[in-house]
């Protein structure tokens, strides 16, 4: 039966339409023939919706909303008989203009929905559908229904997370990747074989939703490639589409997570809610800037914005219309695509009120802890913000933090710079220092941020001046390059370059906390040195997948310390069980040279941290002990290894000095010599 | 626009789709397959001269295959290269038979 608020009551140049229903926000098809456009705007004096054909530089109408549309602050219409796949909108706002008090009106300009399902005029990557003159980013209506075939959030719990950070056009675009549908979410699907074999259980992706390549201070050839500009928040990226200009992108998309949920892979989303694409006073008015600048930007008492963010502006994420907003935002990437777990960029502007001040309990974050759909959903903070704040292990229990700290213990230890032997222990240890529970802590030696794995042993410093450009952001890296700045034929330096990739991924595997690494450390992928390439989209932020041959043995070694770490949940706890066990053992010991002696006085190069595993503490198949030795030192060290019960023997898994992988199973006796700068892993059983 | 041509053989039914099959035409094409799939149990769906498939349209095809499955047997035949590229990237061909 018809419902009877769907009658016509207006009709403007053949076009038939009525007051719409409020909620939800954004275009929505309702029925075969009519969808409904709904959106708020606190100070705007009227608005109106324009209407274009797909391609058209004009609109085909454009229809004021009558005041009789308006309830609140939201304007509601329902348009009838729209051939509505190949219709683009937006909205034209009026309203106050003087800026000393923070008003942005311009009714010169047409303006995204903030609720768009998916966005043209950005439809092949770093291009312009549109001239700059014209409306360029334009809403889509689409159809929300997918095949699922059963699936959902596969909940996977953050202690058994093996996290794999990857760019999602990076990922496949160079040709190397042989892929069909290279740099989209078709490409990687092409892919999925190859992280099942290594073994990880999440795809971390930069920024997906709908951003803006083109940002004032990046010319040409350079573009914003990672992608840390958004500019929608409920649109995949569709130039990450290879169906992007027939308006297939979420299809697209849903179907990688599909894919990637199939192979027991959870999709953790990069999301970038601490500001937006529009920049501050000097850039583009896209959608937020010219609806409602005051609710959605944190803005100062003369009509500034606010810049805690580093990128001109402030997303103003506590107040209660921005809050709602997000909150419908993540709800709907969990329930329509099916997103596991979101990264949160710069997390502390979560924290922060409308004034810009950190507030107690923040509302965004109580939301997001009790929020009805998002309570299976986990979040990982960047726990610092351009302003200075610093939340790291300080969110509630559904958070786990980004622990830089841990980064940086990690790569002094592999270049035998000295430290407190007290960080290098709360590193492996999942920094109890920090975090309430080990599985809070995501541990890492490298991600999107910085150098690659293999570069960090390959190069000195930052060599960012590939196109030209100043890197803006260049940091110390604590890298150390073998010996040789860069590519050598040097077989020696190669071969401790191997085995510098190998050590620094122990580390990250054989500690306590929640492992991450970047796409393409498995096969040593460069980036010729460059440590920050955001704007690279070319070879150098690009995924090359020749090295595949040439560092198979570091694939291998990361396959193998991947399924080790599956086998053991000795490394997965929840809590910090530092005491004994069952086995009469304490869980984690920590040795020198001799067994059972670590000397915390000098700087650790040269150590080992035991675990011991009972099968009654775990449900484990058979009692063991996992010892990892690390050898920093540029010297080779003997190790005594702990005593452990009658007819259990030492063997080797992995050893990074063991280039061939030929020495895995070795029974080793008594003491284990490892070679200058070497990680060995064994395991007593 | 549509123009939809059917042809019935017994239990077989043959349904040729000349243009475009878009937001517009898809409730059409709906219509017209539920008023003769009872009874059917091969359908045969012709795009040698179907132009262009927009979302809705999968949409009607894929719910066609559904009903299809529960009472025989669907295949869609000369299916165009550019059709064909939609069905694959968005992961709907492994529902499908094309011919």
């Amino acid at each position: 039966m018809r419902r009877i608020d769907e009658f016509i009551s207006h009709e403007i140049n053949g076009i038939r339409y009525r007051r719409g229903r409020l909620l939800p926000f954004g275009a929505t098809v309702v029925g075969d023939n009519a969808v409904n456009f709904s959106v708020y705007s606190k100070d705007a004096y009227s608005c109106s919706l324009v209407l274009y054909n797909i391609g058209a530089d004009e609109p085909f109408v454009e229809i004021p909303f009558d005041d009789e549309f308006r309830t609140g602050s939201v304007f509601a219409m329902m348009v009838f008989d729209l051939d509505w796949e190949k219709v683009e909108y937006g909205y034209r706002f009026d309203g106050p203009t003087d800026r000393s008090k923070g008003y942005r009106f311009d009714k010169s300009k047409v303006l995204l929905d903030p609720y768009a399902k998916l966005v043209s005029g950005r439809d092949v990557f770093n291009k312009k559908t549109y001239p700059d003159s014209n409306f360029q980013c334009r809403g889509r209506i689409i159809r929300e229904d997918f095949n699922w075939e059963g699936d959902k959030p596969l909940c996977i719990p953050f202690k058994d997370l093996i996290i794999y950070e990857a760019h999602l056009r990076g990922f496949t675009m160079d040709p190397s990747s042989g892929v069909k549908y290279g740099g989209t979410y078709a490409g990687f699907i092409e892919k999925i074989p190859h992280l099942k074999k290594l073994g990880i259980n999440a795809v971390e992706f930069l920024p997906i939703f709908e951003f803006d390549e083109f940002v004032p201070e990046l010319p040409a050839p350079a573009c914003n490639y990672w992608g840390y500009m958004t500019y929608n928040y409920f649109s995949p990226k569709t130039g990450f589409s290879a169906t992007g200009s027939m308006g297939l992108a979420a299809d697209e998309m849903k179907n990688l997570v599909k894919e990637l949920h199939k192979a027991g892979i959870a999709v953790i989303l990069d999301i970038v809610f601490n500001h937006t694409a529009e920049f501050g006073d000097e850039g583009p008015t896209l959608s937020f800037k010219g609806i409602d600048n005051r609710t959605w930007y944190i803005m100062g008492e003369d009509g500034n914005y606010l810049d805690y963010s580093g990128c001109k502006n402030t997303l103003n994420c506590n107040n209660p219309v921005v809050r709602s907003f997000i909150l419908d935002s993540l709800r709907y990437w969990v329930s329509d695509y099916h997103v596991d777990v979101f990264r949160v960029d710069e997390a502390p502007v979560f924290t922060r009120g409308q004034d810009g001040r950190p507030v107690v309990s923040p509302p965004l974050v109580d939301a997001l802890e009790n929020d009805p759909i998002l309570s299976s959903t986990s979040f990982i903070s960047e726990g610092f913000d351009f302003g200075g704040l610093y939340t790291i292990g300080k969110l509630p229990v559904n958070w786990a933090d980004w622990n830089p700290r841990t980064r940086d213990t990690y790569r002094r230890l592999a270049k035998a710079f000295p430290q407190n032997p007290q960080e290098v222990i709360d590193s492996f240890s999942g920094s109890p220092d920090l975090f309430g529970s080990p599985d809070r802590a995501i541990n890492y030696a490298d991600c999107h941020d910085g150098l690659t794995l293999y570069d960090l042993v390959a190069y000195n410093g930052s060599h960012a001046d590939d196109v030209g450009m100043v890197n803006p952001f260049s940091v110390d890296h604590v890298s150390w390059n073998c010996g040789i700045e860069g590519e050598t034929n040097d077989p020696e330096v190669n071969a401790l370059r191997h085995r510098q990739i190998k050590n620094l991924i122990s580390y990250v595997l054989m500690s306590r906390g929640v492992p991450m690494f970047f796409m393409g450390d498995e096969f040593a992928n460069s980036q010729k040195g460059n440590g920050n390439a955001y704007m690279q989209d070319n070879p150098i932020g690009w995924l090359n997948w020749d090295r595949l041959k040439d560092y198979e043995d570091v694939f291998e070694y990361f396959r193998t310390l991947i399924a080790f770490r599956k086998e053991h949940p000795v490394f997965r706890t929840t809590s910090y069980s530092m005491g004994y066990n069952s086995s009469g053992y304490p869980e984690m010991s920590w040795h020198g040279e001799k067994a059972w002696q670590l000397d915390m006085r000098t700087p650790l190069l040269t150590f080992a941290v035991m675990y011991s595993e009972p099968k009654a503490d775990f449900g484990t198949k058979e009692d063991c002990f996992i010892y990892c030795a690390v050898n920093s030192h540029w010297e080779e060290h003997t190790m005594q290894l702990p005593i452990i019960p009658d007819g259990m023997k030492w063997s080797l898994v992995a050893y990074s000095g063991d280039e061939k992988g030929t020495r895995k199973g070795e029974i080793i006796n008594g003491y284990a010599t490892l070679m200058p700068r070497s990680v060995m892993v064994l395991i007593g059983k | 626009m549509l123009d939809i041509k059917k042809q019935q053989d017994g239990t077989k039914l043959t349904v040729k789709l000349i243009g475009d099959l878009d937001t517009i035409t898809s409730p059409n094409l709906e219509a017209s397959l539920s008023e003769s799939l009872t009874g059917i149990d091969y359908l045969v769906l012709d795009f040698s001269e179907l132009n262009y498939i927009s979302s809705a349209g999968l949409r009607v095809i894929l719910s066609t295959q559904e009903t299809m499955n529960k009472q025989g047997k669907m295949v869609i035949r000369n299916v165009s290269d550019e059709i064909k590229k939609i069905f694959e990237v968005v992961g709907f061909i492994k529902f499908l038979n094309l011919e």
